[in-house]
């Protein structure tokens, strides 16, 4: 019963970060074209240069997590390929540890920026810059999640290569 | 710098995802050195507060939703019916949208990922061999940074001083002289491959004009983009943003093949697919700070003057020393490194810095197919859900062909120079 | 023995190279070696933005930044970005080496910055694909700013629509006229060559644009107390020499200029002093800041 609950929290955190990466994709768009209809029209509209690129950050952390689920990140296969199941399985496990490693760095690091965000406003829009940076910390919690729950997803098929993206 | 060398390899070949790996190189070398941990996160965030870089998950949405729309296939339609009497002709098709969008984009990677995305379906259920088709997208995707407009282009400009003008115009043959190449290599793998390559249906006239007037909405996006660009309404940025919009308008309401609902899932594939490529360009910027931080360039300076003494070898090793970093390096940083330096050691030796320049982005550009970072190959890979190794297998001939075209514009200046010539912009 | 990082983001052939080199030299001399700096030049280690953070995440040592970007950490360093409070060089020269340097040291020690020296990036002007004779021609024009809020305030007070473009792009959206024009000092108009695409060249001076060399102000206390005076002092030594350095290129780049064939006017400075003066009430808004103001309009 209690993996039921674990199940379900899982699938709620990914239906909110799939809604997350939409919605941001979608401001991204919507800021750059208002930007030019601005522009065009004489009107003042806000800065797309800057919202924008934070935009990006914030597609790039959170969407990492998304990217990892749909096979979307590559590796090099020319050595995992080769080798037996057991010897795939450890090297799973392994490389898991090592991105782990990145992430967990990366979490750090995306601390520091938010708390030094804190004290830091952005060039253009004055926009206190701890906004932009805890995406960092978000991002890489969602990634770490992914790259724990794919050694398990792909245990009996650790290097099966990427998956066909039927979505 | 050994170890960032060797933290590469390492990771890579071991199976790590390569968006992690730039930074895990990076964070090996981090922390040999005295530098705080924290530069890892900083230099990652940095390197995607850019905003000429949106132009890749633009195009590459665009790219999607041509697909969704059923832009795509009216345009390849039309395309084959012009062309399908050519032995592997959607080959062909590839290489000359890729061309014409060379001329509106200015980033190899949103043109390999819009030309992939929208012809990769189509090229997999005509069972075409997949693997060369990204290879050859991946290839031909690099015009996008030699044809005008160009963001290397610009940015070797403004390093070193330079006319964009100029440069602009001395890309134009350079990238042309590549087209031909890569129409023949299509065709030579189409012969040699089997019955899916054939020519799908005889030429009729009246077959070209209906699927002509089917595609004209879809290839409306062409004249938006280059319109709007050269009517001076938006930047080729912006311009990416634009063609989101309009292919989203075609699709629903011309076309009405586009779902409201299709909107989301195919935004979130793009946001995926930008997200891992992003991963890529943030890693980048971690591991060429460190490059740049111990010293990299100086060392390459000094080496050049205590060993190169004869102008046309300076060229030779220039050329292989530019293929050689262009493996594991990004084109970006690779200018904003090394450009400076080349260009002034060649000012030495007399040569044309407008010449060099465009040699150097060539190299660049080059670099974008050597594995085992090659920018647009990942894309067009990650696109057709390939493994890397599969593609990179497919790309040696392309290389050499690139590499061929490299050595022309090399030693005969004059291919490069001749237009920034006759408008003025050079002695 | 310890290496400082310096970061700066002009080329090699910038006056702020020169600069940065002599600061090197001379940190080294007064140390006897037992402080060195190197030199990263053309934004090698990262943008001005960037720059600064990674100086407060201690990355890089030492840094040259705008006080536009400072100002994002020190809000009264804002009160430099305003809109014609210096009458010409002779004043801004003055009034950045006297008691608003001390005045600077002080405020940005607060926010974890250490003012070493005051630089200069020259007086800006405005480029336009059109001849800008006056200021009523400067009406509805689009017009590329430097990212920054004063900024894009100043040039709509003046009349213009102040339009957000990367700097990688306004070289070809003046080319295409994604834009009208824009705001650049007589350096980056020359070796950026807009002057090919906006060959208008108006000599308005709305800004003298200041930047600082600085350094963290919690590094800073760590060094020894001799340490800490000697680089101050060459701090200060350096900034004089940069301005004059400056100006005389300013100069020299202006004639080079009207040698390419600019066209270079010069429209009455006064409805834009005026105009401008909105801008002041909008942006100073703390009595720190307004203090500021007065004591450089009094120099
Ligand atoms: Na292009
Ligand atoms: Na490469």
């Amino acid at each position: 019963m209690r993996q039921g609950v674990l199940k379900r929290l899982l699938a709620i955190v990914r239906f909110a970060t799939d809604c997350a990466v939409v919605l941001i994709f979608f401001f991204m768009v919507i800021s750059v074209v208002g930007e030019i209809v601005g522009r065009t029209f004489n009107l003042r509209v806000s800065n797309a240069v800057e919202t924008a690129s934070f935009a990006q950050i914030w597609l790039t952390a959170i969407g990492g997590s998304v990217a990892l689920r749909h096979g979307s990140m590559f590796a090099l296969d020319t050595l995992t390929r080769h080798l037996d199941l057991r010897l795939a399985r450890a090297l799973s496990v392994f490389i898991a540890l090592c991105s782990l490693v990145l992430v967990a760095v990366l979490f750090y690091g995306g601390i520091l920026l938010t708390e030094s965000g804190f004290r830091q406003m952005s060039p253009v829009q004055q926009i206190p810059m701890w906004i932009v940076f805890i995406c960092m910390p978000i991002g890489m919690t969602l990634l770490a999640l992914e790259i724990v729950l794919r050694v398990f997803e792909r245990w009996d098929d650790p290097f099966g290569g990427p998956q066909e993206d039927d979505a | 710098m050994s170890t960032l060398a060797a933290g590469f390899f390492f990771f890579i070949l071991l199976g790590v995802p390569v968006a992690f790996v730039f930074g895990l190189a990076a964070l090996v070398a981090v922390i040999a050195s005295d530098l705080p941990l924290v530069l890892v996160a900083h230099r990652f965030v940095a390197g995607l507060n850019n905003f000429t870089l949106m132009a890749i998950p633009f195009f590459l949405l665009t790219g999607m939703l041509m697909e969704a729309g059923g832009l795509a296939r009216r345009i390849i339609a039309f395309a084959m019916a012009l062309v399908g009497w050519i032995t592997g002709s959607l080959l062909m098709v590839a290489v000359l949208t890729a061309t014409a969008l060379a001329a509106m984009s200015g980033s190899g990677s949103a043109d390999t990922a819009a030309v992939s995305s929208a012809l990769m379906p189509d090229m997999r259920r005509r069972k075409y061999n997949i693997d060369f088709s990204a290879a050859l997208i991946g290839t031909a995707g690099t015009l996008a940074q030699i044809l005008p407009p160009s963001t290397m282009l610009v940015l070797i400009a403004v390093t070193n001083n330079l006319s964009v003008s100029a440069l602009f115009l001395g890309g134009i043959i350079p990238g042309l002289l590549v087209v031909p190449a890569l129409l023949y290599l299509s065709y030579r793998h189409a012969k040699k491959g089997g019955e899916q390559y054939a020519a799908s249906g005889t030429f009729s006239l009246g077959e070209v004009g209906r699927t002509f007037i089917q595609a004209v909405p879809a290839m409306g996006l062409a004249v938006v983009i280059s319109g709007g660009i050269f009517s001076g309404l938006f930047t080729p940025t912006e311009a990416a943003g634009v063609a989101v919009v309009y292919t989203i308008l075609v699709g629903k309401f011309v076309y009405r093949e586009l779902k409201w609902s299709d909107i989301p899932k195919v935004t979130l594939r793009a946001g995926a697919i930008s997200s891992a490529i992003m991963f890529l360009v943030g890693g980048a910027t971690i591991f060429n700070w460190l490059m740049a931080a111990v010293g990299v360039p100086d060392a390459v300076a000094g080496w050049f003057q205590a060993n190169v003494e004869s102008a046309w070898l300076f060229l030779v090793v220039m050329n292989i020393f530019l293929m050689l970093l262009g493996m594991p390096m990004e084109g970006f940083a690779i200018i904003l490194l090394l450009s400076p330096i080349f260009l002034e050691v060649a000012a030495s030796y007399g040569f044309d810095p407008n010449h060099i320049a465009i040699v150097f982005v060539f190299n660049c550009v080059i670099g974008m197919i050597t594995p085992p970072f090659g920018g647009t190959l990942f894309v067009s890979a990650l696109v057709a859900g390939r493994p890397i190794s599969a593609v990179t297998r497919k790309v040696y001939p392309l290389w050499g062909v690139m590499t061929v075209v490299l050595l022309l514009i090399t030693y005969v200046p004059d291919l490069v120079l001749f237009l920034p010539r006759a408008a003025g912009f050079v002695d | 023995e310890t290496e400082f990082r310096l970061a700066h983001f002009s080329p090699t052939s910038d006056p702020n190279h020169v600069t940065a080199t002599a600061f090197a030299e001379r940190v080294a001399e007064a140390t006897n070696g037992e402080y060195t700096v190197k030199i990263f030049p053309s934004a090698q280690l990262g943008g001005e933005v960037d720059a600064v953070e990674g100086l407060l995440l201690g990355t890089i040592d030492i840094t040259m930044p705008s006080a536009a970007v400072i100002a994002n950490w020190v809000p009264e360093m804002n009160v430099l970005n305003m809109p014609f409070i210096f009458r010409d060089w002779d004043h801004y020269t003055e009034t950045m080496h006297g008691d608003l340097l001390d005045e600077m040291i002080e405020i940005a020690a607060e926010d974890n910055i250490r003012v070493l020296g005051a630089l200069t990036s020259g007086a800006r002007h405005i480029m336009t694909r059109e001849p800008l004779e006056s200021f009523e021609d400067l009406r509805g024009r689009k017009i590329r700013t430097v990212q920054n809020p004063v900024h894009v305030a100043t040039f709509n007070a003046f009349g213009a629509n102040a339009t957000a473009i990367a700097y990688t792009e306004v070289y070809s959206s003046l080319q295409t006229g994604v834009v009208d024009g824009g705001d650049a000092a007589n350096t980056n108009y020359f070796t950026e060559k807009f002057y090919e695409v906006a060959p208008n060249w108006a000599q308005v001076s709305w800004l003298f644009y200041s930047n600082f060399i600085i350094m963290r102000e919690d590094q800073f206390q760590q060094l020894p107390e001799e340490t800490q005076e000697a680089l101050q002092q060459i701090g200060r030594e350096i900034g004089q020499d940069h301005f004059m350095r400056y100006r005389q290129s300013d100069e020299e780049k202006l004639s080079e200029l009207v040698a390419e064939g600019v066209n270079v006017t010069e429209p009455e400075r006064a409805p834009f002093q005026e105009a401008a003066k909105s801008v002041h009430e909008e942006f100073l808004k703390s009595d720190k800041e307004r203090e500021l103001l007065q004591m450089i309009m009094d120099q």
